[in-house]
């Protein structure tokens, strides 16, 4: 009798555990799917025609889907290609410079004591409060007495600037989960503290690297308002501004053609997310979270 | 011994060097130089200037716009901050169960913070399109409205547009931490609270809480500082309009220097938004971290 009850009772728990198992992970498709709906849109109107656009009510699937937006891209006097060429141009520069003085820092604040270090890390952090227009605003009338106003050097250097801090965080806090063993062994065997640094440390700390990299890319990629500033030549111009002044200034945009510059856009950052995601995610979260 | 040590600082030093240059170049000299000119009037285009103590700051403080944009960028601060905060742990928590597909679909939920912050303000814009959005669509047929919301038109809606268009991408973040957080727990506090008889909510409360709440003030702090900086999104959906109703300290400050060329007034509403943040982040982390180690 006793044992009938117990099983009963043990059968019912694992039905409800099963349950609460289905139903958590339905609760969870439907999210991704909510999550989705912006990105569909997205690609969804990218491929419409013209006409299509503005049927009511709007499909949700391109009846006839046509790569007419696409091609719009490559016409010369659209300088879409040139955008996105001065884009990857800064944005690459800006993440190899950044990610040396980074690494460098985040060494040096990670391995060795001294007293002045948590001045230095807090001279970095804090610059992530200062309200970025306004030092664009000196920085516009240094880069122009300079002359550096509509150059790449002049981008790239201030794209440094604004991923600087928390890519010396985030690499500072990956060497503190890294033992400094092999360092020692490696002092003993008479490596230099540079040659350490180099072939010993720089190998082993790829998935920091690797994450602050994407983040400083991405960063740059995405950067508006100092390359809307900095930038008003043609032939510097990178895709954000670019993007916004030769289809937002327009009375009627052209949604399809916009969305299909925003797909080719959002290609570099979400190839790196597909290729790179295993590493970044270690990386963020050695970084970001101190074990 | 005492050289080593020694040379092992100059060492630090050293290599710590083309950072601080770097931060210093970019982004030392630039605020302290303009944070000067909220103590100037500043003579357009001659660079002519002439000093005039805190007649800057008293024409802000007098000013509708700088308290408007003022309460507006803490409201964004504090609401994205939250809504992050809620919408980050209902995914990681959802996320940080035995179950398969998991890293894919982690992977999936990542991808909103792979879209372009400028894409996701065209897309926005387009989603929410009065006459052709998708937004509009979804809603009048799930009966939900009667007939289309002109999404940036009002002073109210246009804030909860760009804070759902910032929202959406920046999501991922939260989650990707906060997920990273969990699995640094130990299971076996899990194990000990279950047979203490702790159910799912109780072990969430008594161990999961504990154990992420450094991350997750650390990571609110970021966010909000983050949302201070926030400019694109806003510039590209609203351009601070209407009325001046999105308008953040962010892009008044803009406004001012740039389209309005009135230096003064600009470096002194960002002087007051520097003393604010800082002030607040000493004080949040005064309160939640009692030592400096725990960010450090």
């Amino acid at each position: 009798m006793e044992g009938k009850d117990m099983r009963e009772r043990s059968r019912s728990i694992r039905v409800k555990n099963r349950i609460k198992y289905y139903s958590t992970n339905i609760l969870l498709i439907v999210s991704v799917f909510i999550v989705y709906i912006p990105i569909f849109w997205m690609i969804s109107t990218s491929f419409k025609t013209s006409a299509e656009l503005f049927k009511w009510p709007p499909t949700f699937i391109p009846l006839k889907p046509v790569l007419e937006s696409y091609r719009e891209l490559f016409v010369p006097e659209n300088r879409y290609f040139q955008y996105f060429r001065n884009s990857l141009i800064v944005s690459i520069s800006a993440t190899i410079l950044t990610l040396i003085a980074a690494t460098f820092a985040g060494y040096g604040l990670s391995r060795f004591e001294f007293k002045a270090k948590p001045s230095f890390l807090i001279y970095f952090l804090i610059t992530q409060m200062f309200p970025f227009s306004l030092v664009l605003l000196t920085l516009y009338l240094f880069f122009s007495k300079l002359h550096l106003l509509n150059t790449y050097f002049g981008l790239i250097f201030a794209f440094t600037g604004l991923s600087l801090a928390f890519s010396i965080w985030m690499l500072k806090n990956y060497f503190d989960t890294i033992p400094g063993e092999l360092e020692e062994a490696a002092a003993i065997d008479g490596c230099g503290k540079f040659g350490t640094l180099v072939r010993i440390v720089l190998p082993i700390i790829g998935p920091g690297v690797i994450a602050t990299a994407i983040f400083v890319f991405i960063t740059s990629w995405n950067e508006y308002l100092f390359a809307y500033t900095l930038a008003t030549s043609e032939k510097i111009r990178t895709l954000p501004p670019g993007l916004s002044i030769s289809y937002m200034s327009f009375v009627k945009i052209s949604w399809n053609g916009l969305m299909a510059a925003s797909v080719v856009a959002s290609l570099p950052s979400i190839i790196i997310f597909i290729v790179l995601q295993k590493w970044f995610i270690q990386g963020l979260s050695a970084g970001a979270v101190k074990g | 011994m005492y050289s080593l040590r020694k040379r092992n600082i100059t060492f630090a030093l050293l290599i710590i060097s083309p950072a601080f240059i770097i931060a210093s170049v970019i982004l030392y000299f630039p605020i302290l130089n303009s944070m000067l000119m909220a103590f100037k009037k500043v003579y357009f285009g001659t660079g002519k200037f002439k000093w005039i103590a805190l007649k800057n700051f008293a024409v802000v403080l007098e000013s509708k716009e700088f308290f408007r944009s003022f309460w507006w960028t803490l409201f964004y601060g504090i609401s994205s901050t939250l809504l992050l905060l809620i919408i980050g742990m209902y995914f990681a928590i959802l996320l940080n169960r035995k179950m398969p597909g998991r890293n894919v679909i982690r992977g999936l939920l990542i991808m909103p913070w792979a879209i372009p912050v400028f894409v996701n303000a065209f897309l926005w814009l387009w989603l929410l399109n009065v006459q052709y959005g998708l937004i509009n669509y979804i809603l009048i047929s799930l009966k939900i409205l009667k007939e289309p919301l002109h999404w940036t038109g009002g002073r109210f809606i246009a804030k909860i547009s760009v804070l759902m268009a910032y929202i959406w991408r920046v999501f991922p973040f939260n989650m990707i931490v906060y997920l990273a957080a969990f699995q640094t727990i130990d299971p076996m506090y899990y194990e000990a609270a279950e047979i203490d008889g702790a159910n799912k909510v109780k072990q969430f409360i008594h161990v999961t809480i504990p154990q992420v709440k450094n991350i997750v003030t650390f990571t609110a702090l970021l966010n909000f500082i983050w949302a201070f900086q926030e400019f694109t999104t806003i510039w590209i959906m609203t351009k601070g309009g209407p009325a001046g109703a999105t308008n953040t300290l962010m892009t008044q400050v803009y406004t001012l220097s740039f389209l309005q060329r009135n230096f003064g007034e600009a470096a002194a509403t960002g002087v007051l938004w520097i003393v604010f943040l800082i002030a607040f982040a000493i004080f949040y982390l005064r309160v939640l971290f009692f030592r400096r180690e725990a960010f450090l």
